[in-house]
């Protein structure tokens, strides 16, 4: 999957943190802006993330790819925050939340806005890994194999995972819709 | 899959990812790294 990144043994001390975020700083704001959804600042989560790779790059002995290191530690970013932005939904409202979106018709926008929103809300009552599969193969787009290379783990796994989850997601909206 | 979840998902698949180009050159990680963006947003905030 990443055939450019070498694969870090024991010259793992040797990564320059500024190449790291050159080679993978938008890798990490598509996997945090995918994993958070609308409402975290994903420029603020690439820096949580860069802020442990810095301390912590020393410890990485390239078991994993690099990227499924990085994934990870992007995973964990995005869960703390997630759970700290779960309390701010006491006090505040989605009108705030703003999403990206590839037309400037307000109408269009402001429902949009309200699907995506209505969609990470359903994939909050997800398991994380089955939440992350979803995400990464329903949203992002990622094959099967792709996801199984970045989360280090068997591809038949990530299918059944995926079947569990889609089966969860349409529950849990049923459910809403009652 | 139900006509609404494909509906949901159309719809996050449509949203735009920040960009590279978007993020700082290089990793803000001096003096725990977040914090500048942070104090930026409080005081316009205030």
């Amino acid at each position: 999957m990443d055939a450019a990144v070498p694969r870090v043994a024991p010259e793992a001390e040797t990564w320059d943190l500024d190449a790291l975020y050159r080679l993978h700083a938008s890798d990490v704001a598509r996997w945090a802006g995918r994993l958070a959804g609308p409402e975290l600042d994903v420029e603020d989560l690439v820096q949580e993330v860069f802020v442990i790779v810095r301390w912590r790059l020393a410890e990485f002995r390239g078991d994993a790819a690099i990227t499924t290191w990085l994934f990870r530690i992007t995973q964990n970013v995005v869960r703390r925050e997630r759970r700290r932005a779960r309390w701010g939904r006491w006090w505040t409202s989605d009108e705030g939340i703003e999403v990206a979106c590839d037309r400037d018709d307000p109408e269009r926008v402001a429902s949009r806005r309200e699907d995506v929103v209505q969609l990470y809300r359903a994939l909050d009552r997800l398991s994380e890994k089955l939440r992350t599969v979803v995400i990464l193969h329903e949203i992002e787009g990622l094959s099967g194999e792709a996801i199984a290379a970045l989360l280090d783990i068997e591809a038949n796994t990530v299918w059944v995972r995926l079947h569990r989850a889609r089966k969860r997601l349409a529950q849990v909206l049923e459910a809403k819709t009652r | 899959m139900s006509e609404r979840l494909e509906r949901l998902l159309e719809a996050a698949r449509h949203t735009e990812p920040v960009s590279a180009e978007a993020l700082p050159p290089r990793p803000n990680v001096a003096w725990g790294g977040c914090w500048p963006r942070r104090l930026r947003r409080w005081r316009s905030w205030w």
